[in-house]
């Protein structure tokens, strides 16, 4: 009934009526407004509000009547009891269709594997709290240089930091170290590990599992040698057996009394660190100032903050800054810088891991999209039993809430699987890329990743299943009654291919990621590295202790080279500090003669590199001008050097360098360049060429370097390792690879990334085609009745197929599009995880386009089949 | 949502006034239907002026008794020369239900009077 207002006053009796419930205007609206229009009662202003009072409050009660109808706890089937039979009726509704539930049950899993495997990493790097007291106050300090952040500090820096600072203390110094191990075998092995200080356990609040940590007598210079070893060399090394505490353990250079077992969490700085003994300082005769070589962490005192110690600590760098002029000049950007202990150790993983996340967290959505649309198929062979029951009285909140319970069930169902499939995936992951990712343990056990994956795949089913219940698909009860088998209503249609076109957009945006993220990695590999790489053996080693001069080291090394170089082959070798790829890189500030630097405060500072017999020749570094080494450049010939291409450029221009000369330090001669070599990469190929300085290792001798053998085809890495073994059996060698292997290690975390990302991406698809093969097979099924009129009429079976394909190729067209604007938003964050990644790439947008239009064709070739076959005598018959 | 006459009519979550003129509702229209004016006229008098029940709250009270099923419109041939005003009557469910909730409070109400007035600290 129409409440038709005329007066000002009747309008204004309609308006206040507003506050009741639809249902209520309807029945009464009419008959309430007549009592309030009768002609006996006033007109006035304060007759106006009295009435607006009186019908807001009526109104407010009859709104607040029907929540409380609706959710009446006096209700059949509500409350716990009511719980208990959806519980009931809804594992009953799945267990009748086995293969339905299963199929949804199995979407979940898929997806919630995917979550709890990447959650599981970002849980064990960003979330989780660290093996160590009270994590937030630990802090590492660095030291920050014009080009450099937070890079080491120098002996004589820790000193001041650790006598004037009144935030931080204690305070530790550590730098990696790696030992050779003398095995009983004969063997020897290299152990990696750490020199630190004694205060380093105090720092971290570190408990040992056995046995004690350093005493502060024991970091002092003399002290008797001990050492700690981790968890797992103690099981691995030591048989895990409690009396190799206090044993003595035999590394090359002398024993070590082991005095304890750090726990298995315990692995800083590093997850290889095995072993850890005493750095010694004298702070009576620390070393140069200059060489930053230390590590160090501290804590926080009670009460202080990070932005108070930072404010400390700069202070701290001006008045070093003041002191020491020659060693922090103005313009070399000196300061220092303080990092969270957390950030220190896994900044750099963050942005990838959000990125990685967020790609999984699209892989729920399509899953989730899939499985409303299962289930919204499903309603739709419900909607008598649905229709029935809501006839009968069941509110709409109860059918909803019905339908919660049976999404509910279906999403901790697949997600109790998908943790069990998350667990495997994570060994897997571990497996196959043990340095990509720092990887947790545990996943299965783990109580955070458990309850993380079912609570997303709990909301997803129920999200899915609250879909089914939009308003769109309630046809009045009385006209699903009355059709028992209606043809498919256009509402549940349009929402289903929302649905699908939302599940191919969705795997479309993860598609074009990986595109985008495949074409900068094959950009990267494609990347000229400046040298060879296929044929070149390397091992890296560490003189033994038993030769003690740096001339002793030299000749040593001529030794071995020529052992290698020697063998059957080779065809050259040669020495170097560090290798190209390795990431490992060394620098140095230097003096060039007759050159004034731009910025006076900025002395030239470049990577410097130790180099002896062929290096340049095994490493397919090519000689551009000037000579090569050899082996006469020793300490007691005029010193030489040879700079990269780069380098030349950058301090000498177009003009010819050879012949020019450069110094490390005023009290050092004179180093002539005589030759000038092509350019290679420091840490990756994602990276630009960096100048490089070479020197020869007979004048600049190091006590760990990598050999480089260039060899033969058919030759393999272990004859570095054989001929090493024929000059001295005790060398242990270590990272014994193939050039190829350092390339494949350099971009092991894109690669990494890009088999994830690629992962998420097909399964994406895979399920976007479900989805589609759902959609289609459910409207040929549906609409067999009207199909079969138009095959009796005389419709072609091609015209048929083609209006099937054609509506599922629309609905992927629409998604490919929505997809692919969308996906240039995300795709930005891909800068994050891929060198130079370009967004607008139109083959990535073709190739994209293409295979999902092929996949949405392929997913309905079946149910495009089944529509031509369509007999319409027997479709006709159907009901 | 159904009543049966087995429950206590009313939902416990309405105010206790709203309860009673619920009953009073029912009351009246037991007699015979009624319109809204008719009501709030025939309750004030019943209850002797004390209970004056304002048009916006006796439809609000029509309303969810009509949703329960306990009262409904009357069909239109059952109306006066009046056609302007709707009229309103008990369902049998309805009268059932005010049956048994008038027999429970009868006895509650019952139980009230005969209770003796207990003087303060005094002993029998």
């Amino acid at each position: 009934v129409k409440v038709r207002a005329q007066t000002p006053w009747e309008r204004w009796i309609a308006l206040c009526l507003w506050c009741y419930p639809r249902r209520f205007r309807q029945r009464f609206g009419a008959d309430l407004s007549a009592q309030y229009c009768e002609p006996a009662t006033g007109r006035s202003i304060r007759a106006a509000l009295q009435a607006a009072s009186d019908l807001a409050r009526g109104g407010l009660g009859a709104r607040a009547d029907d929540l409380c109808a609706a959710w009446s706890v006096r209700a059949t089937g509500s409350g716990v009891d009511g719980l208990l039979v959806d519980l009931r009726h809804g594992l009953k509704s799945l267990t009748h269709r086995p293969l339905f539930a299963l199929m949804v049950i199995a979407t979940f899993a898929l997806a919630a594997s995917l979550n709890a495997a990447v959650f599981a990493i970002l849980d064990t790097t960003l979330l989780r709290p660290l093996p160590v007291r009270d994590d937030a106050s630990v802090v590492s300090i660095g030291s920050e240089w014009i080009n450099f952040r937070h890079s080491s500090v120098s002996v004589p820096e820790y000193l001041d930091y650790g006598e004037r600072s009144r935030t931080l203390s204690p305070m530790a110094a550590l730098t990696s170290a790696s030992f050779n191990l003398v095995t009983t075998e004969g063997v020897p092995e290299r152990v990696l590990g750490a020199r630190v200080t004694a205060s380093f356990f105090e720092v971290l609040g570190a408990a040992p599992a056995l046995g004690r940590v350093f005493t502060p007598a024991e970091d002092r210079p003399g002290a008797p040698g001990v050492a700690l070893v981790s968890h797992r060399f103690w099981m691995r090394r030591l048989g895990g057996n409690p009396g190799a505490v206090g044993q003595p353990i035999r590394f090359d250079g002398g024993e070590r009394l082991i005095i304890g077992v750090m726990p298995r969490e315990f692995r800083f700085p590093a997850a290889t660190t095995d072993v850890w003994t005493p750095l010694s300082i004298n702070p009576a005769d620390p070393p140069s100032r200059g060489s930053h070589n230390r590590q160090v962490l501290a804590r926080l005192v009670p009460g202080a903050s990070l932005a108070r110690a930072r404010d400390e600590m700069h202070a701290i760098a001006k008045q070093l800054a003041h002191e020491h002029p020659q060693v922090y000049p103005p313009g070399s950007g000196w300061d220092v810088s303080l990092l969270p202990f957390r950030e220190y150790l896994f900044g750099s993983f963050q942005a990838p891991l959000a990125t990685l996340m967020a790609a999984v967290a699209f892989v729920l959505l399509i899953a989730c999209a899939n499985v409303a649309n299962l289930l919204v198929a499903r309603a739709t062979e419900r909607a008598t039993d649905l229709a029935t029951r809501a006839a009968l009285g069941a509110s709409g909140l109860r059918l909803a809430r019905q339908a919660a319970i049976e999404g509910l069930m279906l999403g901790i169902c697949g997600g109790a699987a998908g943790l069990a499939a998350g667990a495997a995936l994570v060994r897997a992951l571990v497996a196959f890329f043990p340095e990509a990712l720092p990887v947790p343990d545990r996943v299965l056990t783990d109580p955070r990743i458990a309850l993380f994956t079912l609570l997303i795949t709990a909301a997803a089913g129920v999200l899915a299943a609250l879909v089914t219940r939009l308003k769109a698909f309630h046809a009045p009860p009385g006209a699903a009654l009355r059709h028992r088998r209606a043809s498919p209503d256009a509402a549940t249609q349009r929402v289903r291919s929302v649905l699908t076109v939302t599940e191919i957009a969705l795997s479309v945006m993860l598609l074009m990621a990986t595109g985008v993220a495949l074409r900068s990695f094959v950009r990267l590999t494609n990347v000229n590295p400046g040298h060879e790489i296929a044929g070149v053996a390397t091992a890296r080693m560490t003189a033994l202790t038993r030769y003690a001069s740096l001339a002793d080291v030299a000749d040593y090394y001529q030794r071995l080279t020529g052992s290698v170089a020697a063998r059957p082959g080779v065809r050259h070798a040669g020495l170097v500090s560090y290798l190209p790829l390795s990431g490992q890189a060394n620098d140095w500030g230097f003096e060039i003669e007759n050159y004034t630097p731009p910025n006076p405060g900025q002395p030239p500072d470049e990577q410097m590199r130790s180099v002896a017999g062929d290096y340049f020749q095994a490493m397919g570094v090519p000689l551009l001008s000037g000579r090569l080494f050899d082996w006469h450049d020793r300490s007691d010939r005029p010193r030489v050097a040879i700079v990269s291409a780069l380098l030349a450029k950058k301090y000498f221009g177009d003009t010819n360098p050879l012949g020019r000369r450069l110094r490390f330090h005023r009290e050092q001669p004179w180093i002539t360049i005589a030759g000038v070599v092509g350019d290679v990469r420091n840490h990756g190929l994602d990276e630009a060429f960096v100048p490089i300085l070479y020197v020869p290792a007979m004048q600049q001798p190091e006590r760990t370097m990598s050999i480089v053998a260039r060899l033969e085809p058919g030759a393999g890495a272990s004859v570095i390792a054989d001929a090493i073994r024929a000059v001295e059996p005790h060398q242990p060698i270590f990272a014994v690879h193939m050039m190829e292997d350092w390339v494949f290690r350099s971009v092991a975390a894109s690669r990494f990334n890009l088999l994830l990302l690629g992962l998420f991406a097909v399964l994406g698809i895979l399920l976007a085609a479900v989805g589609v093969y759902g959609v289609m097979a459910f409207t040929v099924s549906r609409r067999t009745r009207e199909l079969g009129i138009r095959v009796a009429l005389g419709a072609e079976p091609t015209a048929l197929l083609t209006l099937v394909l054609g509506r599922s190729l629309l609905m992927a067209a629409a998604g490919v599009l929505v997809g692919l604007a969308a996906g240039l938003g995300t795709t930005l964050l891909l800068r994050t995880m891929f060198h130079g990644v370009q967004i607008l790439d139109p083959i990535v947008f073709a190739t994209v386009s293409v295979l999902v239009l092929t996949v949405a064709v392929l997913a309905s070739y079946a149910p495009a089949r089944r529509a031509m076959r369509i007999d319409p005598l027997e479709a006709l018959r159907t009901d | 949502m159904k009543w049966s006459a087995a429950m206590p009519p009313l939902d416990s979550s309405t105010t206790p006034a709203l309860r009673t003129a619920d009953l009073l509702v029912l009351a009246v229209l037991g007699d015979g239907p009624q319109h809204g004016y008719g009501l709030a006229q025939e309750i004030a008098t019943r209850t002797k002026g004390q209970v004056a029940i304002r048009a916006a709250d006796l439809y609000r009270v029509l309303y969810r008794m009509d949703k329960a099923g306990l009262v409904e419109l009357a069909p239109a041939a059952r109306r006066t020369a009046d056609e302007r005003r709707a009229y309103y009557r008990i369902t049998p469910l309805g009268r059932r239900v005010a049956r048994a909730q008038a027999t429970l409070l009868g006895e509650i109400c019952a139980a009230i009077v005969a209770q003796r007035p207990v003087t303060r600290g005094a002993t029998s």
